[in-house]
């Protein structure tokens, strides 16, 4: 059970903004690997993840070689499931919630509009300043503020949820949040 | 009205304030009420405790807080934002209760003029049987959980043989609560029949219909239940381990669940020789990396195993062979909350609920158009009607109800004229919806059916797993079919297509995913057929939704020339000059609304357009 705990740990500890070097990926494959029961790929995946904020393909080449399966089977795996990620996030990953109420209040028209306004396609889910990435969510729960979009920083330490959404709101949703990190940019 | 004994209440210092920390309420901002209250507490240096609870399922009153002291009724505050904390603890000690939104129960008449939760109507329909700690106790206190009675069903079915605990949820008539409402006695017979020594037993909580969260909201507000039938199911078919299979993206649902296992297992409700009865039993939380298909039984098996969550051909069934090749019974987290309370209760009480097929009461969802949204618990059987309307309080002012869609994507749409139909798993079905999780969504005269059966499909097609070719391709082929319909490109040989492509699909698919994928469009053909016709021969959308059937136009008489709806728009669409009227260039509209929206004239209207260039279809 500690094996679960420290994946909730992971998740609120800010994932790694550069690039891992090829040794630290590797050595950090096989201690997960040691600790895991029955070398559970999905679970050391999780792992990796939860370490980085994505997959980075030297993990998946780590994990094969560790694990002795093929790397096809790994990579099967991580582009099975919704919370595997390839490519690392923005530094604002929105959210937007694709359940069906919000869909019958027009957010998947908004999905669109954010993707003309951020310049993104079905290949591409990041700005290429790596400021924001768009992914659609399922439900969160709080149909009764349909549409909903929620806002969090990579590493989940910022989050915030805007009901009733529409294109404009969504475009000042947009600019504060690309102020706020040149703000941020500017400081540090 | 099961009543509550004291400290449950009061809390240990007489004065309970509880703040619901649940998905639901922390997106409405509940934790920021949260550290109010606590600031609050601080600077009157009061002897209260406050405490977290779950959701209470009203989710139209979100955030909440409940404030009870002796001596005075607990009070419930509705959509509370952290500046109101203040004045609402003060006029509470002072007597004054005219803020609240109702009472929970009465203390003497002085507060007569606010309701009681029984006395209101999103309450008093409902039967809070197996969501009846949700919203009152600590999810994360054990204590809380046993305070009330938990626990005890398992220590009575430990007491019993296991056989008996099958007959006793037989007797209680209780059917599965995940979709297809298979008797869960039976389940466990077969699976403690098989002669291996090694079973396994899951929890399926990995809910994934858009428009549902009843299985989030009973983990999140209520997990001990759910372990507690758990257990109960591992002693029943001679299991020694069981998991909690849980979406990694459910952190909270997770988390508390992976702390009511630690708790129990501190308290020796779980591990080796529970109750002293040499019945040896732990279990594992297990996140699932998300996936629709994983609410499918064989495909949860590949996923806990670590691969890809593709069903295989049954039978055998995992009753026989299922996880790492061992007999395996799954059961959603509903029907295992249900187990605990009927060990706990008897099952007689439970059976004296529901239809005479169907016993006991169900949790449903009812979101969308609809005046109060929430998670309620009525006893199965109850109409669509009561549901929607006496509960839910029936759609927003100008706004009519044209059809329910029950089940999620596996589904189907029921026009608002049948909304008489009971919930019950044999009606749905005739009426080629399902009950699945229990989603209900509220569809009104602004929604247009072809695309609502177009949003199911494109659901189905990101989740079907690739395996088959009905699934694989069949999903594809309706969403192309439904696109080409809602682009105003369609012929009425599409209609035959889709049908026909449905009928294939309910006899060839490998899982229940694709051959209940179809059912969105079916029904939305069988009951709407109008709606599809109007797309295909007349090329127009009656609701306004399908983008490539409408267009944006500027009224000139009403536009004052502000510009304000240039200035917003994505695409630079809109052209003219300052002081005169401006005009939409419909080559590079994208149709997203927002000069509609940001427009202080209502100058701008959305209008049908006809598609240039298709002819329309001769009968």
């Amino acid at each position: 059970m500690g094996e679960i705990m420290e994946m909730h740990k992971a998740i609120t500890t800010p994932a790694s903004q550069r690039m891992p070097s090829e040794s630290e990926v590797y050595l950090f494959v096989s201690r997960m690997i040691s600790k895991t029961t029955r070398n559970n790929l999905i679970k050391i995946l999780q792992a990796v993840q939860n370490r980085y904020g994505y997959l980075p393909e030297t993990a998946l080449k780590a994990i094969s070689q560790a694990l002795n399966v093929p790397l096809s089977k790994v990579y099967g795996v991580a582009t099975f499931y919704h919370q595997f990620k390839l490519e690392p996030p923005g530094r604002y990953i929105i959210l937007v919630c694709k359940g069906t109420a919000c869909h019958a209040k027009g957010n998947t028209n908004n999905y669109e509009f954010l993707r003309l306004l951020l310049d993104l396609d079905s290949n591409r889910h990041t700005t290429r300043d790596g400021m924001f990435s768009l992914e659609p969510a399922r439900c969160f729960g709080c149909c009764s503020l349909a549409p909903v979009i929620m806002i969090m920083s990579s590493d989940g330490s910022y989050k915030k949820l805007y009901g009733h959404v529409t294109p404009a709101l969504l475009r000042s949703i947009i600019d504060k949040h690309s102020a706020k990190v040149l703000k941020e940019v500017t400081i540090s | 009205m099961i009543t509550l004994p004291e400290k449950i209440v009061y809390g240990k210092t007489g004065f309970k304030i509880k703040v619901p920390i649940a998905s639901c309420t922390v997106a409405s901002g509940a934790e920021k009420i949260y550290e109010s209250v606590l600031a609050e507490v601080r600077s009157r240096k009061i002897d209260a405790e406050v405490t977290i609870v779950g959701c209470i399922g009203l989710d139209f009153i979100d955030p909440w807080i409940e404030l009870a002291k002796i001596g005075y009724p607990p009070a419930i505050y509705a959509n509370v934002k952290p500046e109101h904390v203040k004045r609402i603890v003060s006029e509470y000690l002072s007597g004054n209760l005219s803020g609240a939104y109702a009472l929970r129960f009465r203390v003497n008449d002085v507060e007569k003029d606010i309701p009681t939760l029984d006395e209101l109507d999103p309450w008093k329909y409902q039967v809070k049987w197996v969501s009846r700690n949700c919203g009152v106790v600590n999810p994360e206190s054990i204590e809380d959980y046993m305070a009330l009675g938990g626990y005890n069903g398992l220590k009575r079915s430990i007491s019993m043989e296991p056989e008996e605990v099958i007959d006793e949820i037989k007797k209680a008539g209780l059917r599965g609560r995940g979709g297809a409402g298979f008797p869960t006695w039976l389940k466990w017979k077969i699976c403690r029949e098989q002669p291996d020594d090694e079973k396994y037993v899951i929890a399926n909580c990995d809910e994934g219909d858009p428009g549902a969260f009843m299985n989030r909201l009973l983990a999140e507000s209520d997990p001990h239940r759910i372990l507690e039938g758990l257990i109960i199911a591992g002693y029943a078919i001679g299991a020694q381990k069981g998991f909690i299979f849980v979406r990694a993206e459910k952190p909270l649902a997770a988390k508390r669940l992976s702390k009511a296992v630690e708790d129990a297992r501190m308290h020796g409700l779980l591990g080796k020789n529970i109750f002293n009865s040499g019945f040896n039993f732990d279990v594992e939380v297990f996140l699932s990396a998300g996936a629709f298909i994983c609410g499918e039984e064989t495909a949860m098996i590949a996923a806990i195993e670590g691969g890809r969550a593709t069903p295989r051909q049954r039978p055998p069934y995992p009753a026989v062979k299922g996880l790492w090749g061992k007999p395996t019974t799954i059961n959603n987290v509903e029907t295992l909350a249900h187990v605990a309370t009927i060990m706990g209760d008897g099952w007689k009480k439970f059976a004296a609920m529901g239809t005479e097929k169907s016993k006991g009461t169900k949790m449903y969802c009812v979101v969308g158009s609809v005046k109060r949204t929430g998670a309620y618990e009525v006893p199965i059987g109850t109409s669509i009607k009561d549901l929607v309307y006496k509960i839910a309080g029936g759609p927003p002012e100008g706004r009519e109800i044209k059809a329910v869609q029950v089940g999620g994507p596996s589904g189907g749409c029921i026009p608002s004229s049948m909304l008489d139909l009971p919930l019950d798993y044999e009606t749905l079905q005739e009426a080629g919806a399902i009950m699945g999780s229990g989603g209900i969504v509220v569809i009104d005269n602004t929604n247009c059916m072809v695309d609502i059966a177009r949003f199911f499909l494109s659901f189905t097609v990101a989740e079907s797993c690739g395996q088959c070719i009905p699934g694989r391709v069949g999903t594809r082929l309706m969403y192309e079919t439904l696109t080409r319909i809602t682009d105003g490109m369609g012929e009425m040989k599409d209609l035959e297509l889709l049908k026909k492509i449905g009928a294939a699909m309910i006899k060839t698919c490998l899982c229940a995913l694709g051959r209940t994928a179809p059912n969105p469009v079916l029904t939305t053909l069988r009951y709407f057929e109008d709606e599809y016709l109007m797309h295909i021969k007349e090329k127009t959308c009656p609701a306004l939704v399908c983008k490539a059937l409408i267009k944006y136009q500027i009224d000139p008489d009403r536009c004052k020339g502000c510009a304000l709806c240039a200035k917003n728009c994505p695409a630079q669409a809109i052209l003219g000059n300052p002081g005169s009227p401006y005009i939409i260039d419909q080559d590079k509209c994208i149709k997203c609304g927002t000069c509609v929206e940001v427009c202080p004239f209502n100058a701008i209207m959305k209008l049908p357009k006809k598609v240039l260039g298709v002819q329309v279809i001769k009968e």
